[in-house]
């Protein structure tokens, strides 16, 4: 099997999941308790906790676990207290957990404003800047997105932000991101943040929020008062540590797995974008762990289910929104033609895929579309 | 409510000497249906050319439902058993009386006395009901032309059914009365709509799906699993055939002339289905073709396919508007699945200028130096085969290694 489909999730890692059934199976206790065996895992937890802080230099803010990165989206976006007329900035490009609990907030009055964005789908900051006013209330920003592969520089753009409307809210998905490139929290420019265990090779169901520690939200789940009364929930333990485990391993050669996805992506690109007549790539700036593409009068589902019959996996557009019609509003976004919408491919890297994978990859590629040259229409 | 079912043949007085085989067929059919429905004993009986069923048990609105499906019933009766006593009978029909929504209706009442020794006759048990009935409800009338309520009294030996609910079935013939055909479904409105009127026509069915995978994606099977459920109530049991044929598509675009594709691609469907045939013992292919719908459906190219096919086609719709297909699909419930947007192999596949008129010698040159039999076997082969039971669920059948 070659998995390329990163940017959906990942295997959970060796480590992790070896840590996963050793606290499954002997720290099952609850944390709560007070018994030895629950307090001995209460420690280990808050220990873990401190690691996620320290590893982004982020004293200043808290470290809520939670079930997944939705739920840390929502938490934020629901969680704030509006006045009617509050704006919330959001790009349209962004993740349906990102975009659908902005969408609620209508019902009270918010106005949703569209961060402005250039044709290849990436923030335009200076506009950005320019246009803030009295009203805006919650900024979110996309750390890197799912679909384009652009990266925001979140904190100096925060910074930015701040100096102009230093109250205004910033909120940071940081999921595609998150242990794959550097984030310095120290100046607590950005107000929290949104990460993912499945993503990094930790299990699904565990996933995180940073947020300052001066900031208050109004909790989603209100019970015991775990997570700083943020997130009642019985604490999963297991889940956690599986998480901080599989985060340990890819932050720690982070800036070697940078430069070997480079290394992929740009094999991929330059191969696939030398040999396949009228390829496009859409998102020049984007990348290395998402690349994205467009082969013209291939519907994409076609060459994915090709792949597939030879255990290949990469993406016909987001794993949450793919289905049979034509138009994708999020593609319109990020400035894709909808003439293109039906012919988009993701392909998504991680360092654990093998350079010769990425040579056969690309082989299969060519040959599928060598062998499907009867579908161009003369 | 109800205990007896009176089931009316539908076309039976055309028949001559195979009116037992005719009846038994249907019979056979009812049986099988209620078996798998209703719980608790069953009898039954021939009156008067009807079927008669009782039972201890009352009969559930989704039995009598699978009833009405079932090709070759003209009407359903419920009705009631009473003693033969006209006071129990008129106490009976002021319980049935009662239960009609509008109060003023017109009726009639209609009694058929097959057992001549009951001391009133006919017209006698008429009279004395419709007395009583009126006396009973103030607000109704007598219309003995075209009554709102038809109340119908059977006098039998034993005992008297009482009826006012008459239910039309879908008429036709017995299934199975016409033979078994092979159905190629393709997931939009026609096909189904095809299956149904010749399932009328008491044409037992096997169902042909052509899957293009790769090029068209798994959702398409959830729907053919759907539509096949929905158009099997009209059968007796059945056997869907999923047969891929992406990578032999893929194939023939290579060798047939671009503007050729489409409706070569339905010459091989044919012989696949007569091979198909073949196996399962089944007389002629269907299809949902309607004159000139689309390219494939000129009368060039139904000449053309005809020619190569070794049975006949049927395509009841041949004269059939779109609309009117539209109309027969929500009649029958299979509208809102059809209309389920899916990736359609035919339009990716789809030539720029498909083949009005196709040109003899090219054709037949073609189809001499290509028979691609054993690529049709091995399609066949390869197929997934599904069992659909009675009431329309459906198992795969573990394929024979």
């Amino acid at each position: 099997m070659l998995y390329l489909d990163y940017a959906a999730t990942a295997p959970v890692r060796g480590q992790a999941l070896k840590v996963l059934k050793e606290k499954f199976t002997n720290d099952f206790a609850n944390p709560s308790s007070s018994h030895k065996l629950g307090r001995k895992i209460n420690k280990e937890i808050e220990a873990i906790r401190e690691g996620f802080i320290k590893s982004l230099n982020g004293d200043k803010y808290h470290f809520i676990f939670t079930s997944s990165a939705t739920e840390s989206n929502n938490m934020v976006i629901k969680g704030l207290d509006y006045v009617k007329g509050d704006q919330v900035w959001v790009s349209f490009g962004d993740h349906p957990s990102v975009l659908a609990p902005v969408k609620t907030l209508e019902t009270f009055g918010v106005k949703i404003v569209g961060i402005p964005t250039d044709s290849y789908g990436r923030v335009d900051e200076e506009k950005l800047i320019f246009s803030l006013n009295e009203s805006v209330k919650l900024i979110i920003l996309t750390h890197v997105n799912n679909l384009s592969g652009n990266y925001i520089d979140v904190v100096s753009l925060a910074r930015k932000i701040k100096k102009t409307r230093p109250d205004v809210f910033i909120h940071v998905d940081a999921v595609q991101g998150f242990g794959k490139y550097p984030l310095d929290l120290s100046g607590a420019e950005v107000d929290s943040i949104s990460v993912s265990a499945h993503k990094i090779g930790g299990p699904k169901g565990i996933s995180g929020l940073y947020i300052l520690k001066n900031k208050t939200i109004n909790p989603l789940l209100d019970g015991g008062g775990q997570e700083y009364g943020l997130r009642s929930s019985t604490l999963a333990g297991p889940l956690m540590f599986s998480f901080y485990e599989a985060y340990k391993e890819i932050s720690h050669d982070q800036k070697k797995h940078f430069e070997y996805v480079k290394i992929l992506y740009e094999k991929v690109k330059e191969m696939l974008g030398d040999n396949i007549p009228g390829v496009l790539f859409p998102f020049p700036y984007g990348g290395p762990f998402i690349l994205t593409m467009i082969i013209p009068e291939l519907p994409s589902d076609v060459l994915v289910r090709h792949l597939e019959m030879i255990d290949i996996f990469v993406a016909s557009s987001s794993a949450c929104s793919s289905k049979v019609k034509g138009f994708n509003p999020t593609f319109q976004a990020l400035g894709i033609d909808e003439k293109y919408h039906k012919n988009v491919i993701r392909v998504s890297f991680s360092e654990i895929v093998k350079l010769e994978s990425i040579d056969f990859f690309i082989e299969k590629v060519l040959e599928i579309l060598n062998d499907l040259t009867f579908l161009k229409k003369k | 409510m109800y205990n007896v079912i009176l089931i009316n043949v539908d076309e039976l007085w055309l028949k001559g000497k195979n009116r037992n085989v005719y009846f038994k067929t249907l019979k056979t059919h009812a049986k099988d249906v209620l078996k798998s429905y209703h719980q608790g004993n069953l009898d039954f009986s021939n009156i008067l050319q009807r079927l008669v069923i009782k039972s201890e048990t009352n009969f559930s609105d989704e039995t009598i439902k699978a009833l009405e499906s079932i090709p070759g019933i003209h009407s359903i009766n419920l009705a009631r058993e009473v003693e033969k006593d006209l006071d129990k009978v008129l106490a009976e029909a002021i319980e049935e009386f009662k239960q009609i929504k509008n109060k003023n209706f017109t009726f009639k009442v209609f009694t058929a006395r097959s057992d001549k020794t009951f001391p009133q006759n006919s017209m006698e048990v008429n009279r004395w009901l419709g007395h009583h009935l009126l006396e009973n409800f103030p607000d109704i009338k007598v219309d003995v032309h075209d009554p709102e309520v038809s109340l119908e009294v059977k006098i039998l030996p034993d005992s008297i059914f009482i009826s006012t609910k008459k239910l039309m079935g879908i008429g036709g013939q017995p299934l199975g009365a016409s033979g078994h055909l092979v159905t190629m479904l393709s997931g939009g409105l026609d096909s189904p709509v095809a299956s149904f009127l010749m399932a009328k026509r008491g044409c037992k069915q096997t169902f042909a799906f052509f899957y293009s995978y790769p090029f068209v994606g798994e959702e398409v099977l959830d729907k053919i699993l759907k539509l096949t459920s929905i158009i099997s109530k009209y059968q007796r049991r059945c056997k869907l055939y999923i047969i891929p044929f992406g990578e032999f598509q893929k194939i023939i675009t290579k060798e047939v002339r671009e503007e050729y594709r489409t409706v070569m691609f339905r010459k091989f469907m044919i012989d696949c289905s007569n091979l198909l045939a073949q196996n399962v013992g089944a007389q002629a292919i269907l299809t949902g073709d309607a004159l000139g719908q689309v390219s494939s459906q000129t009368i060039g190219n139904i000449a053309l396919l005809d020619q190569v096919s070794q049975r006949p086609i049927f395509r009841p719709l041949i004269g059939f508007n779109k609309a009117e297909i539209v109309q027969v699909s929500k009649e029958i419930g299979t509208y809102e699945t059809s209309i389920i947007p899916h990736d359609d192999a035919c339009s990716l596949f789809a030539p720029k200028h498909p083949i009005i008129r196709p040109n003899e010698k090219y054709w037949n040159d073609f189809t001499r130096d290509h028979p691609y039999t054993e690529n049709l076997i091995k399609c066949l082969e390869q197929a997934m085969v599904y069992d659909v039971n009675l009431k329309g669920e459906i198992n795969p059948i573990e394929a024979k290694d």
